[in-house]
């Protein structure tokens, strides 16, 4: 599915990302975890085409295609969705428009003929009951005035509308109650099969006890220091982020390996 | 570059030459003497003049416009007329070309009873002017040169009276074409007055597709007592036109009045909008739209005074400017010492799409009574980089977001319109 070979990436003149490998193949759920300003949002903004960071070195490979030359829209329409953690809210655009040009947008790029209003109506219907959506929340505007779980909620319920190949959650858990965790990770849950793929982006190991992951990459300082099953989130959880980071800190110092 | 004397000594030249001999109708010869003597008096503004300070002058004085004497023999057929009329929308049409009424392209017939449409040259010298108390007098606080303009060159425009107690079916189009090959300066003029108990929709448009041309336009509205009123102005002249628009609104008890401005074409443009409450319990909204782009400048003033306790006026007014187009806003909020229990609120926002467009904004508060509640706010921003990922990340091709986002900042202006068409058209112009 997507295929990162050694990523740098900076922002002004801080280096954020050193160097990351990852290969994550379709039907995977990964998880990356690790301590706050590790690089985990970071990585995950670069793979949605957020011009804030500027890629220095490496590439990303989606289904065959060199990902980083693409427009964020055209990364949307290959395939992709990312989760924000923070949604933005816009004010003036409602849910329901918002949601149709995008769908309409990647239908479009697929060759598919554009879903008239109704037909856009009965299919987000369906999607809305699984996640409980409320009809007036699709009929305001596009985050405005939501509240953190509504935003979350939103963000999977985009989704699943979209029906991304690979699905990127950044810290889609940050926020949530246990009830918001639940409706969340049962979205998530509905969405992933042999043809999906998900990156779960968290801090905690909270979500991984509803989303089951198949690997776990922990990142410090730019870099996958740690990667294994779904049991290393319980070791985490156990021994904190301190240990990992000891370890690391210990081993060839990041900048020095490189020069 | 020719000063404003020699603009106006240009004026009085073409004045000589058409109206002097003229057999117009003794108003219309008396209107127009008053406004060339005003304007003597007063003379132009010039940039000195604080209400003036960021116009481009040069492109008017700049030029010898001529006067159109007739419509200049030139044909237009109502088909060409088509693209300037509201779509899928049945409405009574008043169709101006270069500054007179033509009836073979309106769409007058009126069934309602009792309303009937005229047309400045068609009233009769009998009688007493149906609107000589309309005309500004009323309202002429503030002293506007381009007004007394009109006046000197005065030659056609739609009289509106609406009589007591009608609520209008369709909305009133009044469509002012200036067209043809010469360098003109028109002067349309429209008065509405509507009675008592009303209910009307108007929209003024102007349009044109000739090269240079200068169109002066003054709209005074009077609302009667307990009238619901709602007036839009388009404009959409061509792109080397200069356009001033003034639109003085007089609002009488109980009266409620929604205007709105919006301000696409010409390459240098002025709107003057005035509206006065002169009794109780009015309600006014002024809202606005201007949309430059190029090298555009779009002026916008108004003011609107509160005389009388326990009104109520709400201002909107929102600018997208690109390119190198300029803006300017200045607002007065004018609250007669009598105005107790005023509530008034100002805002203009405005989004600049370009490094090199600009925005000038001022509001005035003129507060006289101690008891009221009157607020004024100015931002001005850029279009939301987060907003923009976070549509795109969806899918949404850059250009489609864009105007995604400069209409959802532009929608409560243009919400307000009541004509659907008028709405969609508006709208469009955003992409």
């Amino acid at each position: 599915m997507i295929e990162i070979k050694n990523l740098w990436a900076k922002i002004e003149d801080k280096g954020i990302l050193k160097g990351i490998n990852l290969t994550i193949n379709k039907g995977e759920v990964h998880a990356i975890m690790g301590p706050n300003g590790s690089g985990k949002s970071t990585l995950a903004q670069i793979l949605a085409g957020r011009e804030t960071y500027e890629v220095t070195e490496g590439s990303v490979t989606f289904k065959g295609k060199d990902l980083l030359d693409m427009d964020p829209e055209i990364r949307a329409r290959e395939g992709i969705f990312m989760a924000f953690q923070y949604p933005v809210e816009i004010p003036g655009v409602s849910c329901t428009y918002f949601l149709k040009s995008a769908l309409n947008g990647i239908r479009d790029h697929k060759g598919q003929p554009p879903l008239d209003a109704m037909e856009f109506l009965a299919m987000i219907r369906e999607k809305m009951d699984l996640l409980g959506i409320d009809q007036n929340l699709i009929n305001r505007a596009v985050n405005e005035g939501f509240s953190g779980g509504e935003k979350k909620r939103n963000e999977i319920f985009q989704m699943q509308v979209l029906n991304p190949d690979l699905a990127i959650l950044d810290e889609t858990d940050s926020g949530l109650d246990i009830d918001a965790l639940k409706v969340v990770a049962s979205g998530v849950t509905q969405f992933k099969n042999s043809e999906k793929s998900v990156i779960v982006v968290t801090h905690y190991q909270r979500l991984l006890d509803y989303i089951t992951p198949d690997f776990i990459h922990v990142l410090y300082n730019g870099r996958i220091v740690k990667s294994g099953g779904k049991e290393l989130a319980h070791e985490l959880e156990d021994q904190g982020y301190d240990r990992i980071k000891n370890e690391a800190d210990s081993a060839l110092p990041v900048e020095e390996s490189i020069a | 570059m020719k000063s404003d004397h020699e603009f106006l000594s240009h004026i009085q030249n073409e004045y000589d030459k058409l109206y002097k001999s003229n057999s117009a109708p003794e108003w219309l010869t008396k209107v127009r003497a008053r406004g060339i003597a005003s304007l003597h008096q007063s003379g132009l503004p010039t940039n000195l003049d604080e209400e003036w300070r960021f116009f481009n002058f040069p492109s008017i004085y700049g030029n010898e416009f001529s006067i159109p004497d007739g419509t200049l023999g030139v044909t237009v057929t109502k088909a060409e007329i088509e693209k300037y009329t509201l779509k899928n929308t049945d409405a009574y049409l008043l169709v101006f070309l270069n500054g007179r009424f033509r009836k073979d392209l309106s769409d007058v017939e009126t069934d309602e009873k009792n309303f009937k449409f005229c047309t400045l040259s068609s009233l009769s010298t009998a009688g007493r002017l149906p609107f000589d108390n309309l005309l500004v007098k009323h309202i002429g606080l503030e002293n506007n040169p381009f007004t007394e303009l009109n006046s000197a060159l005065l030659t056609d425009g739609a009289y509106l009276a609406i009589p007591d107690d009608m609520r209008l079916a369709k909305p009133v189009h009044i469509l002012h074409l200036t067209t043809g090959s010469e360098k003109l300066a028109v002067s349309p003029r429209n008065i509405i007055a509507i009675g008592e108990n009303c209910h009307a929709t108007i929209l003024e448009s102007y349009v044109g597709d000739c090269a240079d041309y200068f169109s002066n336009s003054v709209t005074e509205i009077v609302v009667g007592e307990s009238s619901i009123a709602n007036h839009y102005k388009l404009q959409k002249e061509s792109d080397s036109a200069v356009h001033v628009g003034t639109v003085y609104a007089y609002q009488h008890k109980g009266s409620q009045f929604t205007s709105c401005t919006i301000a696409v074409g010409s390459k240098v443009n002025r709107n003057n909008v005035h509206v006065f409450l002169s009794d109780e319990n009015i309600e006014c909204t002024l809202n606005g739209l201007y949309l430059g782009n190029g090298k555009q400048l779009i002026d916008n003033r108004t003011r609107i005074d509160h005389a009388k306790p326990n009104c109520r006026s709400w201002e909107v007014f929102k600018g997208i400017l690109d390119d190198n187009s300029s803006g300017v806003f200045n607002g007065k909020i004018y609250v007669h010492q009598d105005a107790q229990k005023t509530d008034a609120k100002q805002t203009n926002r405005v989004l600049l799409l370009s490094d090199d467009a600009k925005i000038n904004t001022k509001p005035e508060l003129e507060i006289f009574a101690d008891d009221v509640k009157c607020t004024h706010g100015a931002t001005v921003g850029q279009l939301d980089g987060e907003a923009m990922f976070y549509l795109r990340s969806r899918g949404i091709d850059y250009k489609s977001a864009y105007a995604i986002l400069t209409k959802a900042f532009a929608a409560d202006v243009i919400d307000t319109i009541s004509i659907k068409s008028l709405k969609e058209e508006v709208y469009a112009l955003l992409g």
